[in-house]
């Protein structure tokens, strides 16, 4: 007999095994040591900056955008798998109390990314209104939840449309109106009426969408394998992560560019491809590009000029530890085995296509000591930014696949 | 006429399982020889162990008098393979998989821009030179490795079943451009299912059952050793397994 309930229960925990084995991972390695220094950094200077922050500050406005987004982004996991559309298909209209379980821990599950915002927000929200009593802060809270749920439901009927253009204009009217109706919450005034109009356009929505009563199964694991996708990803920051399948780019540009700065030659197959990999695929030049800019943020803000060359460093590090995952890319791929080129070339263009990458991006941070006119640090970030890369790939990095192509031989 | 590859005496499989057992053969220059067998036989086998993904057991296999241990560069790079599912890098266009290919096999670049458009003609790719793998069929997958293949020119080819999901046309471009290379001196081992085509393309025949070779020669050879004059390929195939099955 078919039990949607046990289904359900049977999936959710071979999820929980899954995320169980992976934090493991995320938790052991010392790459958490340094975002656990960057988070605690910057909740220092956070604090630092509320001591003295101008009553001017549009704090209302702030607090109001990070509530919104956090009601609006609802994804939704439905733990469904790509035979389910062969095999389950056909208990459709049973399913709908697996799909209840489902929404059930989607919204338990999100929860911990409002509290995490709140909890961030929380000391800018008293420090620009600290007469207001706990019981109003409390429906606040109440409403911001209530909100988040009702956003859940409408998008996870507008998942089983069809044609999901048709809700594209609805969709950023919602956005506008969230914001502004979290706005007029925080600040206290207008909120019946905004929250009047809000309640109008979502039983629209709402009646609309609900018309559509069959569900779009294709969607649902297409999203399911996604964000599955983004876990591992996320994942692959601590670990490396076999199989995982990232969203290709196609950047004919940039590939146009490494295909006139490779040589035609037999030793440069390797790099070759590896730039071509780092370009397309599983985010890996997406990855380099934000870590990159997000060294530059802080290399802007933060106050002390030693400070910024260790963040600088530090990020330098995290991108390098990051890509490692690229050589291992198209290591089981027949093909890496058969070409009439060792590993010993593999593993050579690969540490020089990585060097090149520190290289570049040590270039770049210390342009902005140079934008920002402190010309000595401009050449200490260089310079230590170049002995970093050239230790940490020729030294660890060597070693380290050195390691693991002869443990798989 | 010159042998190109040689196995002997050649026992393997996979670890815990021994799939082929002491099989002895040859492909010269100028020859395409079939491998046949029933699904299970170890043609695949056969061939994994010949280019060098699996370890053998016992035996060797010497492409032009060397082993792959002796000298691993020069072994792979006389190969090209095509394998039973295309392998793709599923972040390349069609044009860098050859590309490539083409310096992976120390082919210089004139060289390969030459043989890239007449095989993109050839197999009618030209539209498709910027197009990644997610939008192709199995067909054009396939394609791609058969491409790859002739584009080293290289002296021993290995075909593992190439049939499945080429279009008719495409199956035509193969066979000509397979007895094109053999013409100019390559040697040829195709595992294949398809009797028929075999029958009438391959020179010699290598039928394998149950890890170990049942028959090996032309046409004329078999017809004469199961004794049945002017039966076709498929009667003498159909004819052993009925044999293996009484026994």
């Amino acid at each position: 007999m078919f039990n949607p309930t046990d289904l359900f229960k049977m999936r959710l925990k071979a999820h929980v095994t899954l995320l169980n084995r992976y934090l493991r991972y995320i938790f052991n390695g010392h790459f958490m040591i340094a975002l656990v220094f960057i988070i605690v950094t910057s909740a220092v200077y956070y604090e630092r900056w509320l001591e003295e922050v101008p009553p001017t500050f549009p704090a209302a406005y702030v607090i109001a955008f990070f509530l919104a987004f956090v009601i609006l982004y609802n994804p939704f996991q439905s733990f469904l798998k790509e035979p389910d559309k062969v095999f389950l298909i056909v208990k459709e209209n049973e399913m709908h109390r697996y799909f209840k379980l489902a929404f059930l821990y989607n919204y338990v599950a999100q929860l911990y990314i409002v509290m995490f915002v709140l909890a961030a927000l929380g000391p800018l929200y008293f420090e620009f209104y600290p007469e207001r009593s706990t019981l109003l802060n409390v429906i606040v809270v109440f409403i911001v939840l209530i909100l988040k749920a009702v956003n859940m439901t409408l998008n996870w009927h507008m998942l089983q449309v069809d044609d999901p253009k048709m809700f594209r204009g609805e969709k950023i009217v919602r956005i506008i109106l969230t914001y502004v109706l979290v706005y007029t919450l925080i600040v206290g005034e207008h909120f019946l009426i905004v929250g009047l109009v809000y309640v109008v356009l979502v039983t629209i929505s709402y009646a609309f969408a609900k018309k559509e009563t069959r569900l779009h199964w294709e969607r649902l694991i297409q999203n399911d394998l996604e964000r599955l996708g983004q876990f591992f990803r996320f994942v692959s920051l601590f670990a490396d992560v076999p199989h995982m399948k990232g969203k290709l780019k196609k950047r004919r540009y940039l590939a146009k560019l490494v295909r006139n700065f490779t040589p035609f030659s037999q030793t440069e197959t390797p790099l070759y491809l590896y730039r071509l990999t780092f370009l397309r695929s599983g985010d890996y030049f997406g990855l380099y590009v934000r870590l990159t800019i997000l060294a530059l943020v802080f290399i802007v803000f933060v106050p002390n000029e030693w400070f910024k060359i260790v963040f600088g460093l530090l990020f330098m590090y995290m991108t390098s530890f990051q890509l490692q995952t690229l050589y291992f890319h198209h290591r089981n791929n027949i093909w890496h085995d058969l070409y009439p080129i060792g590993d010993e070339t593999h593993r050579k263009s690969y540490l020089k296509w990585l060097n090149q990458l520190g290289m570049l991006q040590a270039a770049v941070l210390s342009l902005a000591f140079l934008a920002q006119g402190a010309a000595p640090f401009f050449f200490i970030m260089l310079g230590s930014g170049v002995v970093f890369s050239l230790s940490f790939h020729q030294l660890y990095m060597k070693k380290k696949i050195e390691t693991a192509d002869v443990h798989r031989s | 006429m010159q042998r190109i590859l040689e196995v002997e005496g050649l026992t393997g499989g996979y670890a815990n399982k021994t799939v082929i057992h002491d099989i002895s053969f040859s492909v010269a220059q100028k020859e395409i020889v079939a491998l046949i067998g029933l699904n299970g036989a170890g043609k695949s086998t056969t061939i994994k162990h010949i280019i060098g993904l699996l370890k053998q057991k016992q035996g060797t296999i010497k492409i032009n008098g060397r082993s792959l241990d002796e000298d691993a560069a020069t072994y792979r790079k006389q190969i090209a393979f095509v394998p039973e599912q295309p392998i793709l890098y599923e972040e390349l266009t069609l044009y860098e998989h050859l590309r490539l290919t083409a310096m992976a096999y120390d082919i210089d670049e004139k060289t390969f821009e030459k043989r890239l458009k007449t095989l993109l003609a050839a197999f009618r790719m030209e539209r498709y030179i910027d197009w990644f793998p997610v939008h192709f069929s199995k067909g054009m997958r396939q394609k791609v490795m058969i491409m790859n293949a002739f584009l080293i020119e290289p002296e021993l080819y290995i075909v593992d079943e190439p049939f499945v999901g080429l279009d008719p046309l495409g199956i035509d471009s193969f066979l000509n451009w397979m007895q094109k290379m053999r013409d100019q001196g390559a040697a040829v081992l195709m595992s294949t299912h398809i009797l028929a085509t075999a029958e009438q393309y391959c020179d010699r025949f290598i039928i394998l059952h149950e890890g170990k070779i049942r028959a090996d020669g032309t046409m004329e050879q078999l017809q004469e050793q199961f004794n049945m004059p002017n039966a076709s390929l498929h009667d003498l195939y159909i004819e052993l397994t009925k044999d293996e099955r009484h026994v």
